[in-house]
């Protein structure tokens, strides 16, 4: 029985019209979410720049941006609006970013810089830095962040994947790396307790916040974000293959020690970036690259942009929020994301079999 | 010792010692010299504690001090200053001890115990609400502590138990009410007046600083009936272990068991926690290096007990005397040795999970 062959080639060319509209729809779709997150950064920031505590008007503060003329707007607006706006959204798109990478590297859902201890260990090394070395300044913390923030990166990597091999996927690894955490959080106070005149210093600078790190905070962060973002791009192809698993990737012409190290120094560079210039903050990776996965899907080049737009919407949003729910006094932003967080994380964990495995 | 029937049982290769029919337990030879070791070097490190300080005493004046010979400055320093922070700390880290045994026997997990799983912040969140809103007392802690405890573990055993309370689920939903509770007890200090944030905070560091008569006898009092009330459950509880069809089938209620017990291990972190503050990791390691000592099956309470009392004798001992000139609390002296711990646990310990 032969079939028309002028038919089974319009079934076939059907069908492949078909998968083409369904991937261009699924395009369209993420586009479509990454120009909201966008537009959303947007709003967010002329936000931020306007409403505040001050009693200062936004008719002054526009009047003070376009002429540039001193006074109480200018003040304001330069010193205190603009940083710390420059800041949340750098450092929404550093720990965004860096949490999507833990996420892949360690193909677990719950990996974040804060939980996992990278925050706390920079921390730690700038804690040192400032109580025994005398470093004030934060292109001084820098490298001293680098420092702590690789060390934990390089440890939770080494502990995470063994426990993991030993008991059974996210929960030990999320575990250790809570552990870790713990334990450098509990050193970090201890010092600051113990010794309190040289380390008077750092209680101001251990709680996350983006308020009153100096006007140039944010200059010196944006550096280290923009390499560690670059280079996070760079590895995007070689993530998605790892993704498959290690010999699948192999087989695939990665490599992946290669990209392990490379990710690594990523994470290294926008945790340690963010944590010197603004303190330790938690759970920013986690929702972000979390939802990250639900809308955009697997692939890792949507997911990376998504984290970049949408990681300012977060930190923006938690860090306005921080000046108003204490009115009038502010509290801390990592408060804020934690809060935000924890039940989001609760979610995650309730609704999903992967986790426990 | 009319009452009290010695026989050697020989069972399972292991030698039992079978001491009064009332109590119907057996206990084992090993991990009653593991009891009575423990307990012996708690009562070495705390005499060592009395020892050391500002003033430094011989062995000969704090024995003098403790029997009722001595002279009334040396007398002060070791009864009234001394001695209720060393009482306290055994008592604490008995009871956290304790406490920490009969969670990870009712979760059959090692790592179930209630500082990860997120009772100790609850009461600690409860405790600085009460503090905050009914004033700076005792009572006021304590009994919002306990309610902060309770309130807790029912909605973290409630969230995880629809899944069935499995081990990683049960963690992970600690690890996530952690974050939160602390984050909101970080804004309750925040908005609180100053002076009473400031009671509020250093109450949360987990120090044995404030220490004084009236808290120890608090600690006695509820280590004592607790302590009773943990005897009699320590059979049931052994039960449990089989599995709950066993259990029932050999005349245990392991319902009535489990809530009891659970109620037991909340008192216990609720207690410790209104009076010292959250000091962490002890509930953790105690019972799993008490169970190593004495090879025993199951993790069992008493020798969990004494082996907290013992870690956080020598804790307090070592931040205060390790680094001359600094102070640490036994709340960062656990968190860094009991996190390093844990982390040894997860990656490098043989043994079941």
């Amino acid at each position: 029985m032969q079939s028309h062959p002028v038919a089974v080639t319009s079934l076939q060319a059907e069908r492949y019209r078909d998968a083409l509209r369904a991937r261009r729809a699924g395009t369209a779709l993420r586009v479509r979410f990454l120009v909201l997150a966008s537009i959303g950064v947007v709003i967010l920031v002329a936000v931020s720049i306007g409403v505040g505590q001050s009693s200062t008007t936004i008719p002054q503060l526009w009047d003070a941006l376009i002429t540039g003329r001193k006074g109480t707007a200018h003040t304001i607006l330069f010193e205190q609006r603009i940083p710390r706006t420059a800041l949340a959204a750098i450092a929404g798109v550093g720990l965004a970013i860096a949490g999507s990478l833990m996420q892949a590297l360690t193909r677990n859902p719950l990996a974040d810089p804060g939980i996992l201890g990278v925050n706390a260990g920079a921390a730690f090394a700038v804690t040192i830095g400032i109580g025994i070395l005398g470093l004030n300044s934060v292109a001084l913390w820098l490298p001293a962040a680098f420092i702590g923030a690789l060390l934990v990166t390089l440890l939770v990597f080494a502990l995470g994947t063994r426990s993991a091999a030993r008991n059974g996927g996210a929960v030990s690894m999320t575990l250790a790396g809570v552990a870790i955490a713990a334990v450098l959080q509990g050193a970090t106070q201890g010092l600051t307790l113990a010794a309190p005149k040289t380390f008077e210093a750092v209680r101001a600078w251990s709680a996350g916040t983006f308020v009153g790190r100096g006007v140039s905070a944010w200059l010196w962060a944006l550096p280290c974000i923009v390499i560690g973002t670059i280079i996070a791009i760079a590895i995007t192809r070689s993530l998605n293959a790892v993704a498959l698993g290690d010999e699948a990737a192999a087989a695939l012409g990665v490599s992946v020690t290669g990209t392990r190290v490379w990710g690594i120094v990523a994470i290294t560079l926008l945790a340690g970036g963010v944590t010197a210039a603004a303190g330790p903050i938690a759970f920013v990776g986690l929702i972000v690259a979390h939802v990250a996965r639900l809308v955009m899907g697997a692939d890792q080049r949507w997911c990376l942009a998504f984290c970049a737009v949408a990681g300012p919407v977060l930190t923006l949003v938690s860090d306005v929020s921080a000046r108003f729910v204490l009115w009038p006094s502010e509290i801390p932003v990592g408060i804020v994301t934690a809060f935000l967080g924890a039940p989001i994380l609760l979610v995650v964990v309730l609704r999903s079999r992967a986790v426990t495995e | 010792m009319s009452t009290a029937e010695l026989s050697r049982e020989i069972r399972g290769g292991r030698r039992r010692i079978r001491v009064r029919r009332i109590l119907h337990t057996a206990i084992d030879v090993r991990t009653l010299v593991t009891i009575v070791g423990l307990v012996l070097a708690t009562l070495v490190v705390g005499f060592i504690s009395l020892m050391l300080g500002d003033t430094m005493l011989g062995p000969g004046d704090v024995w003098d001090a403790l029997t009722g010979r001595a002279m009334q400055s040396i007398n002060f320093v070791v009864i009234e200053l001394r001695l209720p922070r060393v009482l306290g700390c055994m008592l604490i880290g008995g009871m956290l001890g304790a406490s920490g045994a009969i969670f990870q026997t009712i979760t059959r997990n090692p790592l179930g115990s209630p500082d990860i799983l997120g009772f100790s912040t609850g009461a600690h969140l409860g405790g600085t609400a009460a503090i905050v809103v009914f004033g700076t007392t005792m009572v006021s802690a304590a009994g919002g502590a306990l309610v902060g405890g309770t309130l807790t573990a029912a909605v973290i055993l409630l969230l995880s138990s629809r899944g069935g309370a499995k081990g990683g689920r049960l963690i992970l939903t600690g690890i996530a009410v952690t974050a939160m509770l602390s984050a909101a007890n970080s804004w309750l200090i925040l908005r609180a007046d100053l002076t009473i944030a400031q009671i509020a905070a250093a109450w949360g560091a987990g120090s044995m600083v404030g220490q004084n008569s009236d808290t120890v006898r608090l600690l006695v009092i509820t280590a004592v009936v607790l302590g009773v009330a943990c005897v009699f459950l320590a059979r049931p509880l052994a039960q449990l272990d089989l599995g709950d069809e066993r259990a029932a089938s050999t005349g245990a209620r392991p319902r009535l068991v489990r809530v009891l017990a659970i109620a037991i291990g909340v008192a216990f972190v609720a207690i410790t926690t209104a009076v010292a503050g959250p000091i962490a990791f002890v509930a953790l390691s105690a019972p799993q290096i008490a169970r190593r000592i004495a090879r025993a099956p199951g993790t069992p309470v008493a020798p969990a007990a004494a082996a907290g009392a013992l870690i956080v004798t020598a804790a307090d001992l070592a931040g205060q005397n390790l680094i001359p000139g600094m102070q640490f609390q036994v709340g960062i002296v656990t968190v860094i040795f009991g996190g390093l711990y844990l982390v040894w646990l997860l990656c490098f310990a043989k043994g079941k999970k």
